[in-house]
């Protein structure tokens, strides 16, 4: 395969997967005013459930579906920490992000048997993931298939939560995200919306993990480290450079902001950034993209005033 | 019919008991159906606390809230929300700014009621409802259903909330000085516009307002309060006869 078509097709099994993180993080960061560090969490709950699963035999379809439900729990845990128990948003985040440190090394204890706690478990060539279920015999191909597969699943997903947003009851969520005193003027129940967004994001967050770490084949319990800055710097690149004027073209910024932050990345790293300083350079970029939305919201509010003087 | 019986609420920020601020001291109040209400009185005197306490943003200390003979003191805020249409003094509040101004309608039409989450959102039949309505308010607004609502000015997206909390016809209207926010001109306009779509639509409404030409001028009753009472309370013939003159003095008379 041509090297150029397979730097494409590593740039898009990196972002693929961080599409729906970052459309899991755009949910309660945008749309809810939620700064959620639930999101890393379930990230490794998502990761450590497949890879697990797999390990001890699962099919790799149910074991991914186990995994995004241990998202959902993850979310749904996060919001009644702060709905019920009236903890504050980042601190409800924080609490269940730390549970989740503890429990993956469980889950990946169960490989062992469950007598162990485990810190690493990698799959063997001969055990199957969702992407090599559809290999064949095409050894040449495997990248492409799975690329394939992985847009499949990613615009499976954008569809659904298009649509979903788009209900009556989504857009009630996403009136009250903005304002809430007029969610409730407007009869909607503001805990049960919270509730809602916070376990489909997580939900969403984890199914990313278990894609990611069936792509890498093995999961760590550091692999969801530096993800959470990857998922924002990723929506703001994406608002940056494509715009949010409507839900349907956040929801394409989100997606096509993922593939540009690798885009980036990826350059930077051939160009001989060393691999080694990959956060200095996430940070790096988030900075640029706050910059590049700033700029924009600072043109906006001109041309407001315009509007409005005129 | 609306009724207030024996409504009491205090606030304590710092625990303290010297600190106890009583808001409404056992406030008895009827509005009947059709009722178009003008609420005055001093600053802190209990009459945002009053639409806060009828609209269930919090529950009073002690005492009754009764809309058409059923008590709804416990139900909550959101559940409240089918009865009561509301516009605050801040143009920020009533509305979504991020979203265009369709989907505000589009929310804002089922309030109160079930949203669900398979129904698509936006209906083909409403956006020409929503057009006339627009088009009824005389805001220009009708031809730019699709832009965001934070790019209206604060006196459009007054007028929009208004139409928002009276497009699901509501029990009664709560307005909270909708105006004071707005320049003479556009408080003038949104003000008028009030008057035609109670009038038109029968509305049974609360408005506070500091303006004591406003508050003579529209409405068939005024209410007066101070320090958690209220200390007038003049309908029809009465009112129509009280001058501005009159409502000073009162004032004087009340802050001795
Ligand atoms: N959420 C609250 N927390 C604490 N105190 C409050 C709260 N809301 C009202 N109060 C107090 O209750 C009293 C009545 O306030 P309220 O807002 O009802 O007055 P108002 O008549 O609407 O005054 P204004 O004309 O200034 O709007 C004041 O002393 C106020 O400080
Ligand atoms: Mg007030």
């Amino acid at each position: 395969m041509p090297y150029i078509i397979s730097v494409i097709l590593n740039i898009l099994t990196s972002g693929l997967p961080c599409c729906l993180l970052a459309l899991g993080i755009f949910i309660t960061y945008r749309l809810l005013d939620f700064a959620d560090l639930t999101a890393e969490g379930s990230f490794l709950i998502g990761a450590s459930l497949a890879i697990a699963l797999i390990k001890v035999g699962v099919n790799p379809y149910v074991a991914t579906l186990i995994a995004t439900l241990g998202g959902s729990i993850c979310g749904y845990l996060t919001s009644v920490f702060y709905t019920k128990l009236k903890i504050p948003k980042l601190l409800s985040g924080i609490i269940t992000m730390t549970m989740t440190t503890s429990l993956a090394l469980l889950i990946l204890g169960i490989t062992k048997g469950g007598t162990f706690f485990t810190n690493n478990v990698a799959l063997s060539s001969s055990d199957p993931t969702i992407y090599s279920i559809f290999y064949f015999n095409a050894t040449t191909l495997r990248p492409l298939i799975k690329t394939i597969i992985m847009l499949v699943i990613v615009m499976i997903v954008f569809v659904i939560i298009y649509f979903f947003f788009g209900t009556e009851y989504g857009m009630a969520i996403r009136a009250t995200g903005m304002n809430e005193k007029m969610g409730k003027a407007q009869g909607i129940n503001t805990e049960r919306a919270s509730v809602i967004a916070l376990t489909l994001s997580n939900t969403l967050i984890a199914l990313a993990g278990a894609m990611y770490a069936q792509d890498l084949k093995s999961c760590d319990i550091k692999i969801s480290s530096g993800f959470l800055v990857i998922g924002l710097a990723s929506i703001l690149i994406g608002e940056a450079i494509f715009g949010n004027r409507s839900f349907k073209n956040r929801l394409i910024s989100i997606a096509l902001g993922s593939i540009v932050y690798f885009v980036i990345v990826n350059v930077a790293i051939e160009l001989g950034f060393p691999s080694e300083l990959k956060n200095l350079l996430y940070a790096i970029l988030i900075v640029i993209a706050l910059m590049l939305g700033l700029i924009k919201s600072l043109k906006k509010r001109k041309v407001i005033k315009y509007a409005q003087a005129s | 019919m609306l009724k207030l019986v024996n409504i009491t609420k205090s606030f304590n920020l710092t625990g303290n008991k010297e600190d106890n601020r009583v808001a409404l001291d056992h406030i008895n109040l009827e509005i009947n159906d059709g009722d178009f209400v003008t609420v005055i009185g001093s600053n802190g005197s209990g009459k945002t606390t009053s639409l806060n306490i009828i609209a269930g943003t919090f529950m009073p200390d002690e005492g009754d809230i009764i809309l058409d003979d059923k008590s709804i003191t416990k139900l909550k805020e959101y559940q409240r929300a089918k009865y009561f249409g509301r516009v605050f003094q801040d143009p920020m509040l009533g509305t979504a700014g991020d979203m265009s101004i369709i989907e505000n309608l589009e929310v804002a039409s089922l309030r109160g009621q079930t949203h669900s989450p398979i129904k698509w959102g936006f209906k083909k039949s409403h956006r020409e409802h929503f057009i006339n309505e627009l088009k009824r308010f005389d805001l220009g607004l009708e031809d730019r259903l699709n832009q965001k609502v934070g790019v209206l000015s604060g006196g459009q997206r007054q007028a929009l909330t208004l139409l928002m909390a009276t497009l699901a016809k509501p029990k009664v209207l709560l307005l909270d000085e909708h105006t004071a926010a707005l320049d003479p001109k556009t408080a003038n306009k949104v003000l008028e516009l009030t008057e035609r779509i109670v009038t038109e639509e029968k509305l049974t409404t609360i408005m506070i307002t500091h303006n004591m030409k406003d508050a003579l001028k529209y409405g068939n009753r005024l209410i007066m309060y101070h320090q958690g009472h209220i200390v007038l309370d003049v309908k029809g013939e009465e009112k129509a006869k009280l001058t501005v003159e009159d409502l000073l003095k009162l004032f004087d008379d009340v802050s001795i």
